[in-house]
């Protein structure tokens, strides 16, 4: 039993340096500035959260989660910098890679939907004429009217 | 003063910045009142935030796999980002969610305009 006590403390200093930096940034100003970056994040969260919810139209929402992407991925970046640990890297490369296809397929599908012309507010394509689609957009736009005189203030 | 605490005070102030970055977009997102508009608020911590936190951890990490790791990361977040929003934005212009008023310039209506004299069939197949 001696012996498995004595190559376990062998075993160990095969990672000095990833202790040592582990330890330096548990000193107190970092462990306050992780906090703070933290919090920073949770408050983009929750107000890209808040525009997702109240989002008008479907690109407001594409928009938000694409934002909201980004802030997971900082979040899980600051995760591993804390930590030390490279485990949650492949999860940012996965994210960095797939983040973008949700809003890719929405405005697709918007676009697509405009096409068929099946959207009340879908006039601009198929009159292929920007200026005369402008008028017809102010009653469509009616209902989404509020969230831009909800934000200017 | 040792040049690993140089860089994990550098961290800090990149990581710092990044959530800084990311809580202007949050703020954008909300206040702003048009789908661009608050696109230009979206690309702020898709790009340069995102950045600024994958350097900050990258110079805590210091490891050569990891920050090749976080290169790939930034390198992958950079092509694709630009490629939904030019495809958020177009669709967004498409479907008339935004104040013509407020454009400085507009190009892409000189373009429809010349796609549908050309031919209306060509204009909506050009979309993607």
């Amino acid at each position: 039993m001696a012996v498995t006590v004595r190559q376990t403390p062998a075993a160990l200093p095969a990672e000095p340096a990833r202790v040592l930096t582990a330890a330096a940034h548990d000193a107190p100003a970092f462990e306050i500035t992780a906090a703070v970056i933290a919090g920073l994040l949770l408050a983009a969260g929750l107000l890209v959260t808040l525009r997702l919810v109240r989002g008008p139209s479907t690109l407001d929402r594409a928009v938000a989660l694409d934002v909201l992407v980004a802030v997971v991925m900082a979040g899980i970046g600051l995760q591993s910098a804390v930590r030390g640990t490279a485990f949650y890297l492949p999860v940012l490369l996965v994210l960095s890679f797939l983040g973008f296809t949700g809003s890719v397929g929405v405005a697709r599908f918007m676009a697509l939907r405009g096409e068929a012309g099946t959207e009340d507010v879908d006039e601009s394509e198929g009159t292929g004429e920007p200026p005369s689609g402008s008028p017809p957009s102010a009653p469509g736009g009616g209902p989404e009217e509020p969230g831009p005189h909800r934000g200017t203030p | 003063m040792n040049w690993t605490a140089v860089a994990d005070v550098a961290g800090a102030v990149c990581m710092l910045a990044g959530g800084l970055l990311c809580l202007l977009a949050g703020i954008g997102m909300v206040r702003l009142p048009d789908v661009l508009a608050r696109m230009h608020a979206a690309t702020k911590p898709q790009s340069f935030g995102l950045l600024l936190v994958l350097l900050g951890a990258g110079l805590w990490l210091r490891s050569l796999i990891d920050l090749c790791t976080l290169l790939l990361v930034a390198l992958f977040q950079l092509l694709t980002s630009p490629v939904a929003a030019h495809m958020v934005g177009r669709a967004a212009y498409r479907t008339g969610r935004l104040d013509r008023e407020d454009l400085v310039r507009d190009e892409l209506a000189a373009a429809l305009r010349a796609a549908a004299d050309q031919g209306p069939e060509e204009n909506p197949r050009s979309t993607g």
